[in-house]
């Protein structure tokens, strides 16, 4: 119902001190309830809207300030689940295989999915190496998802995927991301923990899903504190 | 309701109600309030002014006739600047300025101090007139009263208009030009929201004097006939009234200068531009007091004197106001502009008829009526204000096409021999002239601790080249200030662009450290600085950002982009 001076200053990116100026120029619709400045949830959006000023309600702020949520790399891989025994003779046909058996919203089309992933090897191959292999589309999916998702496959027989280093992939992480920004930190992540080796081989093992969770949970909090600290100097 | 209710409780509850209700119709029924006490001070003051013209009356045939402005002048300045503790200035520019700077806020001793003052500078024969002081009496009543309802700036600013213009209504007995020179000379803006209260203020203003005194026009005649000649004529009239108001205010702004280079104690020099005065007064009568018997006589017809002396009449008029006002006495130049472009006019009509006898021309007080028009809006710069004062004064609507005529060809003059009037001109060369929505109003506004941005990574002087490369992967600004690693004080800034080449350049990276290569020359700025100095600085210096520095501590920068985003919200919200 009321905003407070803090949440307005806030909703309209202003300082507190330029708020509470409006309110004593008579610039800005407020009222007083119980001795405080308060405002009309209401008035206010209607006083933006007449004003022409943006004017970011709760809920948006929110999603603004964390996009999609929490971009942790478990919960992604969480999301996107872990599949065992993917079949195919080629990239394209695993590919396929994947894009089939992948739990992903139901909103987004799977052919049309199938063909943007195979544009971006195209482009360029995601065989990054040691037989892994990131597909995903070249830019978020338009109808994409809220929530960034990665879906570990396992392939039954290693395929020829004209990898970097030519060595035949075993595994291939879909990533589906609802934003650049997500798209590149869950890269940054995923290929920091794909440069250790002890990673790789465990994955060789083609180890199950709630195995293979629980030791990227595990490497990523030691990467967490092994990451140098992040202010050398405080910016207060 | 209890009957037992204090003062205070009486306010919580008012105050209960005032939230509730719409703003305009509060706006409405507070102007109502404030036009009662504008109506009033210019009863008041009318009243003071006959008592004490009566009282004196024995005294005015006597040889020291002439010591009586002087008295009355310094006792006005002592009044105004030891007891009331205010400047002597004459109040229409401290209305503007308290309009333009602090929100409309008036000191509640203001609403009488000037009557008083006023009254005994006008009343003693001091050549000046009753508005000004009536103007801020007005607008101190409407300020205060805006005070008691918790009204916010823009209300009060309007409520301050509702006061002078129900005095200036009441004074003149003239409420649309009341309602004008509100919105055109103190307010200087013209919106729906503040055009209403004040036009209901003018009304009541008007009504109260009315009931006290009477409702009459201040100066009735008999109707004009104007010929097609005469509206000619009338051209002629419109640049010599120009030309005396550009001169009124020469003289007017010489003297005030030059008066305080010369006496410095307030009340010596007001005395001694009352005896001036009164000398004056001695001679030609029709120079003492705010003189509306002259006009009235002159727009009667009854005004004897030949071309000579009118014209005469009309330097000494603008000689002996402008010593008036420019020592310190009190009073305003309104009524001064209408008794002399009331003479002035006449003085015209008379060298016609001593030019073109055989010529038919309107009467003398035809174009004495022109002439306070002209001088009108010439002196004030406000055409509106003129015409319809003086359509409202005299009464005269049958002749408003003359009227718009020499009003718009008098202020056009004055304006391009003296681009500032009187009333704006401390206000201009100070910069303080800050009408709503201007530039100079907006960056008024904004200041710099509102602007500044302090998500800045702060770096020791000593850091070095490889220890910058984390704090430039974390840092979302370009900009990194540089502090002394004992003191804490700010030393310079590195700019990411001057850095960046060396970033990638790994011999470098422990051969360089910030305290080096920092640029120690950029102008810093404090969180007090005038708006208009910092942008300035930045053209000058063609910087984007500049760190804002607080006894040698670096607070954050302040960038255009910033300034920008607020300038424009700032004039948004500022608009209705």
């Amino acid at each position: 119902m009321h905003y407070t001076i803090d949440e307005v200053s806030r909703l309209l990116h202003l300082p507190v001190s330029t708020v509470q100026r409006w309110i004593r120029q008579g610039n800005i619709p407020v009222y007083k309830h119980e001795g405080r400045y308060v405002f009309l949830k209401k008035g206010l959006r209607r006083w933006a809207r007449s004003h022409g000023i943006v004017f970011t309600p709760e809920s948006q702020e929110a999603a603004a300030k964390n996009p999609a949520g929490d971009d942790s790399l478990v919960s992604a891989m969480r999301i996107g689940g872990v599949l065992h025994g993917i079949r195919g003779n080629d990239a394209s046909e695993v590919l396929k295989s994947v894009v089939e058996a992948a739990p992903i919203d139901p909103s987004i089309d799977r052919d049309a999915l199938f063909v943007r992933l195979l544009e971006r090897e195209e482009l360029s191959t995601t065989g990054i190496g040691h037989g892994v292999a990131i597909p995903h589309p070249r830019s978020p999916l338009q109808d994409g998802p809220q929530e960034p998702s990665i879906t570990t496959c396992f392939v039954e027989t290693s395929v020829d995927y004209d990898a970097i280093d030519a060595v035949p992939v075993f595994v291939l992480f879909l990533m589906l991301s609802p934003s650049p920004k997500i798209h590149l930190r869950l890269l940054a992540k995923l290929s920091h923990l794909l440069r250790e080796n002890t990673f790789v081989d465990f994955l060789k093992r083609k180890p199950l899903a709630d195995d293979l969770l629980s030791k990227v949970d595990e490497m990523a909090a030691a990467m967490d504190s092994s990451a140098p600290s992040s202010r050398p100097n405080d910016a207060s | 309701m209890p009957l037992k209710m204090t003062v205070p409780s009486l306010r919580l509850f008012l105050l209960r109600i005032i939230r509730h209700m719409d703003e305009r119709l509060l706006l409405v029924i507070i102007a109502a309030l404030v036009g009662v006490g504008g109506g009033l001070a210019a009863v008041i003051l009318d009243r003071l002014l006959f008592g004490i013209h009566h009282a004196l009356r024995a005294m005015q045939c006597r040889w020291y006739a002439f010591l009586l402005p002087a008295c009355g002048a310094a006792l006005s300045s002592f009044f105004l600047g030891y007891i009331m503790k205010e400047g002597a200035g004459h109040g229409v520019p401290e209305v503007i300025y308290s309009v333009c700077k602090r929100g409309g806020l008036l000191r509640l001793r203001s609403s009488f101090s000037r009557l008083i003052s006023g009254a005994l500078t006008i009343a003693t024969g001091g050549s000046a007139g009753p508005e000004a002081p009536v103007v801020i009496s007005g607008a101190s009543v409407g300020s205060n009263i805006a005070k008691v309802f918790s009204l916010n700036d823009r209300q009060r600013v309007t409520m301050v208009g509702c006061g002078a213009a129900s005095a200036i209504s009441a004074i003149f007995n003239a409420p649309i030009a009341g309602m004008i020179f509100a919105v055109e000379v103190i307010l200087g803006e013209w919106t729906p929201i503040n055009l209403i209260p004040i036009a209901i203020a003018s009304v009541i203003g008007t009504e109260v004097s009315r009931l006290v005194e009477g409702n009459h026009i201040r100066f009735s005649h008999h109707q004009f006939h104007a010929s097609l000649l005469d509206i000619g004529a009338a051209v002629g009239i419109a640049v010599l009234a120009g030309l005396s108001s550009v001169l009124f205010t020469r003289l007017l702004n010489g003297t005030i200068r030059k008066s305080r280079d010369l006496v410095s104690p307030d009340w010596l020099r007001a005395a001694m531009g009352g005896a001036c005065v009164g000398i004056l007064g001695l001679f030609l009568a029709s120079v003492l007091g705010e003189g509306y018997d002259v006009v009235s006589t002159v727009m009667a017809n009854e005004y004897q004197s030949g071309l000579l002396l009118a014209a005469l009449a009309t330097l000494a008029k603008i000689l002996a106001t402008s010593i008036t006002i420019g020592t310190g006495g009190s009073g305003g130049i309104f009524a001064p502009c209408l008794v002399f472009g009331s003479l002035g006019g006449l003085a015209y009509q008379r060298g016609l008829v001593f030019l073109w006898p055989s010529i038919p021309w309107a009467e003398g007080g035809f174009f004495a009526m022109l002439g306070m028009a002209a001088v009108m809006s010439g002196t004030l710069q406000a055409p509106l204000t003129g015409i319809f004062l003086i359509v409202e004064v005299t009464g005269s609507y049958e002749v408003v096409l003359p009227l718009i005529l020499v009003s718009a060809v008098s202020a056009t003059l004055c304006h391009y021999m003296e681009p500032v009037s009187f009333y704006y001109r401390d206000l201009v060369s100070q910069g303080q002239l800050l009408r709503p929505r201007t530039d100079g109003r907006l960056l008024a506004d904004l200041n710099i601790s509102e602007l500044v941005e302090r998500d800045c990574v702060v770096v020791d002087e000593d850091t070095s080249l490889r220890e910058m490369i984390p704090v430039v992967r974390q840092s979302s600004r370009d900009y990194f200030p540089v502090e002394d690693s004992k003191t804490g004080n700010f030393l310079g800034l590195i700019r990411l662009d001057d850095i960046r080449p060396y970033l990638f350049n790994a011999d470098l990276h422990d051969a360089v450290i910030m305290g080096e290569i920092m640029d120690v020359t950029v102008p810093r700025v404090s969180p007090f600085d005038d708006m208009k100095h910092v942008l300035d600085l930045m053209d000058q210096t063609h910087r984007w950002s500049l760190p804002v520095v607080q006894g040698n501590k670096f607070l954050g920068m302040v960038s255009k982009a910033t300034i920008l985003d607020r300038y424009r919200k700032e004039l948004i919200v500022q608009t209705y």
